[in-house]
């Protein structure tokens, strides 16, 4: 524990002290220190987000904030308070994004008439029974959406949520009853039946 | 790919002079306030009380004046605060400062009416009207120095921003007017003093956050 502490508190000076030379424009100390928040980036945005793609875009938009607000750094101040505050900025930034997105996104069920051009292929269908892939097919789209975040992919239900971009307690609500269509579809022998 | 991205923003990197303290910042606030005050005297506006006024004894006018100070310092700290990064804590502090002026105010006005002998001086609606106008108008100053400071900054939020900014002028405003207004009546003190921050958040955080995002630095 207390090694740790030292730890950081030598990366806490060393950070500081390349963030005040990249001020002054010293372009190495600036390389270096944004090389060496690098894995730190990586790893506090994939404690958040699942989405390998998405991971790589926030850590770069992190970068591109410190870049930004390189000016905002006051020397007397901590270097990693004011670090953490960009990096959970840019990942608000991509859950509202994602949000805004979600919400703008039509439900096809909303339009009956309209048909796919080509037999849709669920995910992993490959490994499911045809039975149980008819089944699932039958179900509304929330709740297809909620049974296989959860059992095909293997979310968390707070993971599938934000994927989902509903609450926790919607999706397990959601995911309920997909279960409940799944067993009565299935006779009993859909998966999480008991759940 | 990343690396790449890191290696074209340290080439393109130029030398940046820190944003000034917050407390430095605040000062200038304070000054552009000072001066705000001198033009309003100079133009007609009524000159501040003495030390020595007897209003400054009477609870509900106390009262009414510390919450207009809370109100300035909370929200003007909170607005400077929230457009640095890693400054979450003086946001939340400010927030919480605006919110005890607002329910210091209430209670000064409630603590007025029902305790001490009721002044209705000042109550007519012409009257508040011109105290909360003259509030808004001293607080303007220091609410665009505010807002400079948050587009040199990195703006989160220009809609909240700009809501803080402009209570936080308009609390400067209406400690002045608390100040130097004729009336002690609790309810022209609470209508065109205390809640003027109010007024000013209603009628101009639309069109100041707009400016704001137009000329806002992204972060």
């Amino acid at each position: 524990m207390k090694d740790r502490q030292e730890r950081w508190a030598e990366l806490e000076r060393a950070w500081h002290a390349r963030m005040v030379a990249a001020q002054a424009g010293d372009r190495g100390a600036y390389e270096k220190l944004l090389m060496e928040l690098l894995p730190y980036t990586r790893a506090r945005v994939a404690r958040s987000v699942r989405e390998p793609a998405a991971q790589e875009d926030i850590v770069q938009n992190v970068l591109v904030s410190v870049h930004r607000a390189r000016h905002t750094y006051r020397p007397e101040r901590p270097f990693t308070a004011w670090f953490h505050a960009i990096v959970r900025n840019a990942l608000i930034d991509w859950a509202r994004a994602r949000g805004r997105r979600t919400s703008r996104e039509v439900s096809l069920e909303m339009h009956a008439g309209w048909e796919p051009s080509v037999e849709p292929q669920l995910p992993g269908a490959d490994a499911l029974s045809q039975e149980l892939v008819r089944a699932l097919e039958s179900l509304p789209a929330p709740q297809r959406e909620a049974v296989m975040l959860i059992h095909l992919d293997g979310l968390s239900v707070a993971d599938a949520a934000a994927l989902a971009g509903v609450s926790a307690g919607a999706l397990k609500v959601r995911a309920h009853r997909g279960y409940k269509a799944l067993r009565a579809l299935l006779g009993g022998r859909a998966p999480g039946a008991d759940e | 790919m990343t690396e790449d991205r890191i290696r074209e923003l340290a080439r393109d990197l130029e030398p940046v002079k820190p944003i000034p303290r917050l407390r430095t910042v605040g000062i200038g606030l304070l000054v552009s306030w000072g001066v705000a005050l001198v033009v309003d005297v100079w133009v007609g506006g009524p000159m501040p009380r003495s030390p020595g006024d007897p209003v400054f004894t009477t609870p509900s006018y106390l009262a009414a004046l510390a919450g207009a100070v809370l109100v300035a310092y909370g929200a003007t700290s909170a607005a400077l605060a929230s457009t640095v990064p890693g400054r979450a804590a003086a946001v939340r502090l400010g927030l919480r400062l605006t919110l005890a002026g607002v329910l210091l105010a209430f209670a000064g006005w409630a603590f007025g009416v029902t305790r001490e002998p009721v002044d209705h001086y000042g109550d007519e609606l012409g009257t508040i009207f011109a105290c909360g106008v003259r509030s808004i108008a001293i607080g303007l100053v220091p609410a665009l120095l505010c807002t400079a400071f948050a587009l040199h900054a990195v703006l989160r939020g220009a809609l909240a921003t700009a809501a803080l900014v402009l209570a936080g002028g308009a609390g400067l405003g209406a400690v002045a007017v608390q100040m130097s207004c004729a009336s002690t009546a609790p309810l022209h003190q609470l209508l065109a003093h205390s809640l003027s921050p109010l007024f000013a958040v209603v009628v101009l955080t639309a069109p100041l956050a707009l400016l704001m995002a137009r000329f806002a630095r992204r972060g």
